[in-house]
């Protein structure tokens, strides 16, 4: 398959490395002084002691690589709708996008029918550019697990077992996403094709609205937030109230997801990607994953206190740092 | 008038350069590169209107200032109990303890009657040695309006607005309480008598519970709060909470009166606990927000907003070694 990895940052790579080192015939969109590492070295690997070297091409000019049979696109959910303009020269009718952005993506209420039918989230495509430059057919919805870090240009380390789990937009088992998942597998990657795309993208959400703005807000990694009572609860009603909006659109989430805050929970000292993001002076993913639910909240009619509260905090911070990444198509609007 | 001062920073040092400019005899008890230039060159006060040295007494400790008529207390509210120690070799049994701090005080349940008289407030005064070393006769409160800073060693920047509102714990008009605000009455700064300090204690409450714990978590200054949507509204939120507190213990506020004034919002001010978290100093907050949580449980009304701020807040400053790491003073959460 011709597969070209948009945003060759750390996910990205150890997708798109594992696909060319499967033989698969992988493109990877990269500038700068990564691109010239990648150019020169190839892309390095390393998990578990081991390393490997994959040679996808490379390149910095979608219009010469031209119309691909799967992009996909390993960027910042915030900077989507942007990238959804300088993929075009890779998109042919039938080329399938893997967006694998953290939070609710674009695409959630096309097709799902019910009273919010085509809504578009402001949070995430304020101005539509994912819906009609992309659009449905072409969406794959995905979310990674694999903890991965550049080290150098052209370098990364990742965890054990990188892992997919998509899904067409539209919900069809097509043949695409089928030779899709084969590929994956047969590079090392375990991929799963999901009965319910919207129920992985909640799952996945839950996991960050808890610790994501809380860490940010805070600056603590996830042992002393998970051992505070206060911010136990503040991360426990940020969850119940996800929880509570994910029910009004269709996805039922298990509220032991509760659970967990009840006591404390001995955590390893991780840093949450969005409060190394902060400490690194990248803009910070909020709108896709703390604004979202409040957006989709309003709509549903779900009260969302905590979450209008941390999401005012949030981008009042990033703010002020200079890390909001413009979008001005989205203010939330206050009951 | 013998006045002495503990904690002479901002306000202690201002309120001590104008009493000492009008011809009282006023000792100011400080530490560091500030007290030392104070000492050494007097200490300027700096007002849009001009600036004066003055030249008060700066005695290397409490007991070479000898007993006072009048101490005036300027320290951060938490250190209380260590300062109610300290300031021991000043007091004769009718000195006078003038209890300048932010939040809630620490006698604010005493002489009030009602229901809730002679209650400790953990969260100000964890073990009582407070009250128990200053005695509730020596007090007279004090709420301080205006803006203070210490520029530099020695050099205070002073609003035209210095106001030092007086009152009795019992309220009304006492003779020692109208003596002190004629005497405290002098060129640079007000000194009015309050017959129901309480009001002016709680309406400062809500702008300090509210704006100053947002600022700290967001590093905005006052002036970009008062136009952000989503901020303003948590604020809001929280000042709902701490009046719905203050009614509940017979405080009644006059509406709006929490409206930020003109010159508020154009003042381009940095909270004073944004600033002490800035500069590593401990930040004041069991005595302002976690006050209000604790007085909410006390009573029996909900308080989720302010108990958020809190948890998030006391995280903030835990991380960043501006709270104590054994803090007496365990809010209990509702989760």
């Amino acid at each position: 398959m011709k597969i070209c990895v948009f945003g060759a940052g750390a996910l990205g790579g150890v997708f798109g490395g594992h696909l060319a080192l499967g033989g698969e015939d992988v493109t990877l969109i990269a500038r700068g002084a990564n691109r010239d590492a990648l150019k020169a070295n190839g892309l390095k690997l390393i998990a578990g002691g081991n390393e490997r070297v994959a040679k996808p091409r490379i390149s910095d000019d979608p219009k010469q690589v031209g119309t691909q049979d799967i992009v996909i696109v390993a960027t910042k959910a915030y900077s989507l709708p942007s990238v959804a303009e300088a993929i075009g020269p890779l998109l042919g009718p039938d080329t399938g996008v893997v967006l694998i952005q953290n939070g609710i993506q674009w695409w959630y209420f096309h097709g799902l029918g019910g009273p919010h039918e085509g809504t578009r989230l402001a949070s995430v495509d304020a101005e539509g550019k994912c819906e009609a430059l992309i659009g449905l057919k072409r969406t794959i919805g995905a979310e990674i697990y694999c903890p991965a870090e550049i080290t150098a240009p052209g370098t990364i380390k990742h965890g054990p077992g990188p892992k997919i789990v998509m899904a067409e937009a539209t919900g069809a088992k097509s043949q695409r996403i089928q030779n899709l998942a084969a590929a994956f597998q047969k590079s090392g990657v375990t991929a799963e094709i999901a009965a319910d795309m919207r129920a992985e993208l909640w799952k996945k959400l839950l996991a960050l609205i808890a610790g994501a703005p809380v860490a940010v807000l805070t600056g603590a990694t996830a042992q002393p937030l998970n051992r505070d009572e206060g911010t136990r609860a503040v991360m426990s009603r940020l969850t119940a109230e996800a929880i509570e909006v994910a029910g009004k659109v269709g996805v039922k989430l298990p509220l032991a997801a509760l659970d967990r805050f009840k006591q404390p929970a001995e955590m390893p000292p991780n840093k949450v990607s969005t409060l190394q993001d902060l400490e690194r002076g990248k803009p910070l993913e909020i709108d896709a994953i703390v604004g979202v639910v409040a957006e989709i909240g309003r709509l549903a009619g779900v009260k969302t206190p905590t979450v209008d509260a941390v999401y005012a905090l949030c981008r009042m911070l990033a703010v002020e740092r200079g890390l909001y990444p413009a979008n001005p198509g989205f203010t939330l609007g206050y009951f | 008038m013998k006045i002495g001062v503990f904690g002479a920073g901002a306000i202690g040092g201002a309120a001590g350069a104008f009493l000492a400019r009008a011809g009282h005899d006023v000792s100011l008890i400080a530490r560091g590169a500030h007290f030392a230039a104070m000492r050494d060159n007097g200490v300027r006060i700096v007002r849009p209107d001009g600036e004066f040295i003055a030249r008060p007494a700066c005695p290397a400790s409490p007991a070479e200032a000898g007993k006072q008529d009048v101490v005036i207390v300027a320290t951060k509210a938490q250190a209380i109990g260590e300062v109610a120690e300290l300031i021991q070799p000043m007091l004769r049994d009718d000195t006078t303890v003038v209890v300048a701090q932010n939040g809630v005080p620490f006698w604010f349940f005493h002489r009030l009657g009602g229901n809730w008289e002679g209650t400790r407030l953990a969260s100000v005064d964890p073990d009582g040695s407070a009250l128990a070393l200053i005695g509730i006769e020596r007090i007279v409160g004090c709420v301080v309006l205006g803006a203070f800073a210490v520029v530099a060693p020695g050099i205070i920047r002073v609003s035209p607005l210095a106001r030092y509102a007086l009152g009795e714990p019992q309220e009304g008009i006492s003779p020692r309480l109208d003596a002190l605000s004629r005497a405290f009455s002098v060129p640079g700064m007000e000194a009015p008598a309050k017959a129901r300090l309480r009001e002016d204690i709680w309406h400062k409450l809500l702008g300090n519970a509210s704006y100053n714990m947002i600022c700290a978590l967001t590093g905005a200054n006052i002036s970009k709060l008062a136009t952000d949507t989503g901020g303003m509204r948590l604020a809001g939120a929280m000042i709902a909470e701490i009046r719905t507190v203050g009614e509940a213990i017979g405080i009644r506020l006059p509406d709006e009166v929490e409206r930020m004034t003109e010159g508020q919002r154009n003042s381009g001010h940095k909270t004073s606990t944004l600033l002490d978290l800035e500069a590593g100093r401990p930040m004041e907050i069991d005595p302002i927000i976690g006050a209000v949580a604790e007085i909410g449980r006390m009573v029996g009304v909900a308080t989720p907003t302010v108990d958020m701020v809190y948890a998030l807040v006391r995280m903030r400053a835990l991380q960043a070694g501006c709270y104590p790491d054994n803090p007496r003073f365990v809010l209990k959460y509702q989760i």
